[in-house]
């Protein structure tokens, strides 16, 4: 029955102008520009299968009047933009680029939005190739009701059934105009810039570790590897779990692949902490909260400066991405999410062990500063481990840590501090006849003992 | 710190071995899982072993595993070990567990030298989350209230709090301290008295053991989903007053070999909030031969010894298969 004449009938459709709002405000800039690069990964994961990324590119232009990402990996399918890329939201049926890290169907969109009112897209892929010019103004002028043709998007060319599509023509360029308010302004920041290779040498490292190159106005960005130490007596733990999806909600398809590493890294009290990642990409980074592992809702202590050699890395890989427990913005993880439950335990446990290492290394600091003992032998076996990539370790095992030397036994002694006034010490100095603090202290206290003591 | 196996000599403590006997007898009933021979059994068996003697001569359990966390003392540990077959491990119980392999069925009986703690906790989430069906759990722990604060103490907590000092509101905030994020609301510091604090530490202890089932059931085929079923409940007092709550991980397909163990016609069994406490009555060698010849009864309340106070009588007949023998050895 048509709407007009159904008096049941009330209107409850999305108006653009909502929908665009909702959809940019929680994403930060930054992100914005992060999800397109997820976008061209996809691109990348499509182009070699699970390979390495070698001779690929993203190379990202910043200005004041426009925004342009452009990459060769792959380029987006025809028949992929017409049906699912520029939807709002992933249909049931679409299909899954295996290990992908686009998944909700908003990245794309939202980042267009979030960053300017005018966007086009020029692909070629390997046997289609197209452009796509919106100007987001006009776009929104378009009535709004729940008419669905009001929400689609127009090819300006279109071609299918290519065959001599060079490889090294093949993939996508992104230019967005007419760039909102504060957009422009910020790219013309330096501090932005670097923040935003900060995260993408974050949020990326995994895929620039398998040879993909990613650029900032020119700037190669670099990435450190997922290091930890490494030594006969000091090896991170390694644990490896795979969750049969059947478990997980029932159906059968392909299930998530679960790498947990824990050990001990470079002091750093803003590096300490678990980072996780899904299908490669980092959604969490050095987390010291309890949304990991910290505190006593976890039943371990909350983060803290003796923690900051602490380093955990969580994987989890999936060809199913809507399995993996990240947000819409990977900005974090879903803690409700069955899946991250189950692993969470798992983090915990292989956490203890390395936190009851650094509480051992901290002990042997302060009974050195203390004066009750000299060696250090923990922490030379902390400077004399390697640095070594996380992903190297292939075979399961618990955290190895160094034992610490018993005690010495007999007598056990203890330093004692105080501060008098510099006449008096002076004064006791003379009459004492000794010519240091030191012994000013010493000699007080045995003078103590010798009269007033029991034995 | 000093180490409570300084202090006690666990041997010559009487409710706790009572307490060890009937735990013993209780694991012996496992077998409709396995034979209880095949079990592996975890404890912390501190200098003296007691609960591993045990459990080795009458249940015949090899695989023995003791941790202890004094690793200064590791030499005289060894010397101590009273069997070939007990292994030590000198790490905490928290570094130790999460690596074992849990799909070998034990009994593991955690009794702790301090109250409950996030520690302990994190031992009870380890076991709930990895631990097989027909694994047998017990935890042990001080659940004496908080004694009073000294003058100088309870002058300071007035001073920082502003109000005059309530015994109540400072166990509640110790309990807090002891156990952030783990009280459940209700809870208040009236409840924290000698027969409120085990209860009240029980119920986090369970709370804690039901949330990480209930993470892990998520992941679990309906049959294969566990719960944990308690059967032991004891409190009882030697020096401070102990809490020891015990129960089996099953599945709901081996619900019939639980129920198979029959734990509910040992008279100790406990499914619920009440106790049973262990309390040792005071008698003589002479007077307990003679009550043993009466020895068991249908109704230890007819049993009645002229001289005796009926109330030690009655405790006598509850425990009288457990009750240590204790004389005196001169080694010259």
């Amino acid at each position: 029955m048509p709407e007009e004449s159904n008096p049941k009938w009330i209107k409850a459709s999305p108006t653009k102008a909502f929908f665009i709002h909702m959809l940019t405000r929680d994403v930060p800039l930054t992100r914005a520009i992060l999800d397109l690069i997820d976008n061209c990964i996809d691109g990348a994961i499509r182009e070699r299968d699970g390979g390495k990324y070698d001779g690929l590119w993203v190379r990202v232009e910043l200005s004041r009047d426009e925004f342009r990402i452009a990459d060769n990996c792959g380029g987006i399918p025809v028949k992929i933009a017409r049906e699912y890329a520029f939807r709002f939201g992933r249909p049931e049926d679409a299909q899954e680029t295996s290990g992908s890290i686009g998944q909700f169907g908003v990245g794309m969109k939202r980042s267009f939005f979030k960053l300017g009112r005018y966007f086009s897209v020029e692909s070629k892929a390997s046997d289609s190739s197209f452009t796509l010019n919106v100007d987001v103004d006009k776009w929104m002028q378009h009535s709004d009701d729940e008419r669905t043709s009001d929400w689609h998007f127009e090819f300006d060319s279109v071609a299918e059934n290519l065959t001599d599509v060079p490889s090294d023509a093949k993939g996508t360029i992104i230019e967005i105009k007419r760039l909102r308010d504060g957009v422009g302004d910020n790219f013309e920041v330096e501090q932005f810039c670097t923040r935003l290779a900060d995260e993408i040498s974050a949020a990326h490292s995994l895929s620039m570790d398998r040879g993909l190159a990613i650029s900032v106005n020119g700037i190669p960005i670099r990435h450190t590897p997922h290091n930890l130490l490494i030594s006969t007596n000091l090896k991170p733990a390694f644990v490896q779990k795979e969750y049969a999806r059947t478990l997980i909600d029932g159906e059968a398809t392909p299930p998530v692949k679960v790498k947990l590493y824990a050990g001990v890294s470079e002091r750093s009290l803003h590096d300490g902490g678990w980072y996780i990642f899904c299908n490669g990409r980092l959604v969490l980074r050095a987390d010291q909260t309890s949304t990991t592992v910290w505190g006593p809702a976890h039943n371990l202590r909350q983060y803290h400066p003796d923690y900051a050699y602490f380093r955990g890395f969580a994987y989890f890989d999936s060809d199913h991405a809507a399995l993996l427990p990240w947000t819409t913005t990977k900005t974090g993880v879903d803690v409700d999410s069955k899946i991250y439950r189950m692993v969470q335990q798992e983090m915990i446990e292989i956490t203890r062990p390395v936190l009851d290492f650094l509480n051992r290394l901290e002990r042997e600091r302060r009974d050195r500063e203390n004066g009750d003992s000299v060696d250090e032998p923990l922490q030379v076996e902390v400077k004399n481990a390697v640095e070594t990539r996380a992903e190297g370790i292939t075979i399961a095992q618990g955290f190895v840590a160094p034992a610490s030397f018993p005690r010495p036994t007999g007598p056990r002694y203890q330093k004692i501090q105080y501060t008098k006034r510099a006449e008096l010490v002076e004064k006791v100095k003379k009459l004492l006849g000794v010519t240091t603090f030191t012994a000013v202290g010493e000699k007080t206290f045995d003078y103590y003992l010798e009269n007033k003591g029991e034995d | 710190m000093t180490r409570s196996y300084e202090r006690i000599n666990y041997a010559l403590r009487p409710a706790k071995a009572i307490e060890r006997r009937m735990l013993c007898e209780t694991f012996g009933r496992l077998y409709p899982f396995q034979p209880v021979d095949s079990y592996g059994y975890i404890g912390f068996g501190s200098i003296y072993f007691s609960d591993f003697q045990l459990i080795h001569r009458n249940l015949g359990i090899n695989d023995l595993l003791s941790i202890e966390r004094d690793e200064d003392n590791a030499k005289r540990f060894e010397m101590n070990l009273p069997y070939g077959c007990i292994s030590m491990d000198f790490r905490e119980s928290g570094v130790v567990l999460p690596t074992l392999n849990w799909n070998k069925r034990r009994v593991v009986w955690l009794d702790y030298d301090g109250t409950l703690d996030t520690d302990v906790l994190a031992d009870a989430a380890t076991l709930a989350s990895k631990a097989t069906s027909g694994t047998m759990i017990v935890f042990s722990v001080n659940a004496h209230p908080v004694a009073e604060p000294t003058e100088e103490a309870r002058k300071i907590t007035e001073a920082k709090q502003g109000a005059p000092f309530r015994l109540a509101d400072y166990r509640l905030s110790k309990l807090q301290e002891n156990l952030p994020e783990k009280i459940p609301t209700d809870v208040t510091g009236t409840m924290l008295d000698m027969k409120g604090t085990p209860q009240v530490l029980r119920r986090v202890l369970l709370g804690e053991i039901n949330a990480k089932l209930a993470v892990r059931n998520g992941s679990l085929p309906d049959a294969e989903q566990l719960a944990f079923v308690q059967v032991l409940h004891f409190v009882y007092q030697d020096g401070a007053q102990m809490l020891t709550l015990g129960g089996v991980l099953v599945a709901k397909q081996e619900l019939a070999m639980f129920e198979a163990c029959r734990f509910g016609e040992l008279p100790f069994y406990r499914q619920d909030d009440r106790p049973f406490p262990i309390k040792v009555p005071c008698l003589t060698p002479r007077e307990m031969h003679q009550l043993n010849s009466f020895l068991p009864s249908d109704d230890p309340t007819q049993l009645k010894r002229e001289g005796i106070p009926d109330a030690d009588v009655k405790r006598y007949a509850e425990v009288y298969r457990y009750f240590p023998n204790y004389s005196e050895i001169v080694f010259a």
